[in-house]
């Protein structure tokens, strides 16, 4: 911790730039290349006297500036004569990655309907009924599947009551249509 | 009185009492004194414009249950208006020992019409002529060296007449 003054911004450059080497070598070793890297610079700040800080990112018109306009802005005032203390320099790195693409379920052209993979007694509404069991990796896209039914997959299981109406869309979503509560 | 369904009160409830955490956790934040940074030896609370409690933060019980008499006796001496905050100690008018500094602020809501005030208090604000941070009124044997009483009538009570 020291005191702001003149040429601090030389050394805090000086910190961050071993963070960032740091980072980099980091995120290199888990297959970043250079251009696949995102650094963040900010610092801990507070005035002199209290024991909290606040994070904020160097805007370039002063270390000191963008304190007291960030404390302004969060606590209604600022101490423009107080000493303003850097507690800390965080750097935040990310490695990017590229977006997953979407992907469309294949659809079936033939039309069938869909084939369910069991039957079963189920308990809906207190009563006793026989319901189609489905399995989720089956369906194909634009099925449409009369209900009562039971979806089921490895880590769900979806009920389809009675009056429901529920239709798989091209990226595999369930989108259920319930009756109005009457 | 308007009935509230338990949902709606219970959102209430804890909107409320997250405004008095939140008032709390600024004045911590924000604080110079260990007394209030450190130790926590603050409370805050909010109430109608009526000066009844509306929702109090987890803080201290001593502080908060006199708070409501404070609050009643700013409201009785000062017609509060935006940007006013009363700060009040005295004993007699709800405050605790004289080193309880409490601060008592309006909110406007809607264009002006008053809807509520909040109240905050904590130990540490430095008295006149008592020695930094200290939580006692000083020396009883000379006067000059006592704590003084700060009421709502004093004359320091305009936001900007405090530095």
């Amino acid at each position: 911790m020291f005191d702001y003054a003149r040429g601090v911004e030389q050394k805090l450059e000086r910190i961050f730039r071993e963070l960032e080497r740091d980072a980099a070598a980091a995120l290199r070793a888990e297959g970043f290349a250079t251009s696949q890297q995102r650094h963040e610079r900010s610092l801990g700040l507070r005035y002199k006297g209290q024991s909290f800080e606040l994070t904020i990112k160097q805007s370039g018109k002063g270390i000191a500036a963008d304190f007291h306009r960030a404390h302004r802005e969060r606590y209604g005032y600022s101490q423009e004569s107080n000493i303003v203390e850097i507690v800390n320099a965080r750097l935040r790195s990310t490695g990017l990655v590229e977006k997953v693409a979407e992907r469309k379920t294949r659809a079936d052209k033939r039309g069938r309907g869909e084939k369910a993979s069991r039957v079963v007694k189920a308990f809906i509404d207190g009563k006793e009924l026989r319901v189609q069991v489905y399995q989720r990796s089956e369906l194909p896209a634009g099925a449409r599947l009369r209900a009562p039914c039971i979806v089921t997959e490895y880590s769900a299981t979806t009920l389809i009551p009675p009056g429901a109406r529920a239709k798989v869309d091209e990226y595999g979503n369930l989108i259920l249509v319930l009756e109005k509560t009457r | 009185m308007k009935q509230f369904d338990p949902t709606t009160l219970e959102i209430y409830r804890a909107l409320y009492t997250s405004v008095a955490e939140e008032m709390g956790i600024a004045l911590r934040r924000t604080a110079f004194s260990p007394n209030i940074k450190e130790r926590r030896d603050y409370s805050c609370a909010v109430f109608d414009a009526r000066g009844r409690v509306i929702a109090q933060g987890d803080h201290m019980p001593v502080h908060l249950g006199s708070m409501p008499m404070a609050v009643a006796s700013a409201l009785r001496h000062i017609n509060l208006q935006p940007g006013d905050i009363v700060a009040l100690n005295d004993p007699f008018a709800g405050g605790t020992h004289l080193p309880d500094v409490t601060l008592v602020m309006g909110v406007w809501l809607n264009e002006g019409k008053g809807e509520g005030v909040k109240g905050n208090r904590g130990t540490g604000k430095r008295s006149p002529r008592c020695s930094p941070l200290s939580l006692f009124p000083c020396s009883p044997q000379s006067s000059s060296s006592r704590t003084a009483p700060i009421t709502p009538t004093s004359a320091e009570r305009r936001l900007g007449q405090w530095d």
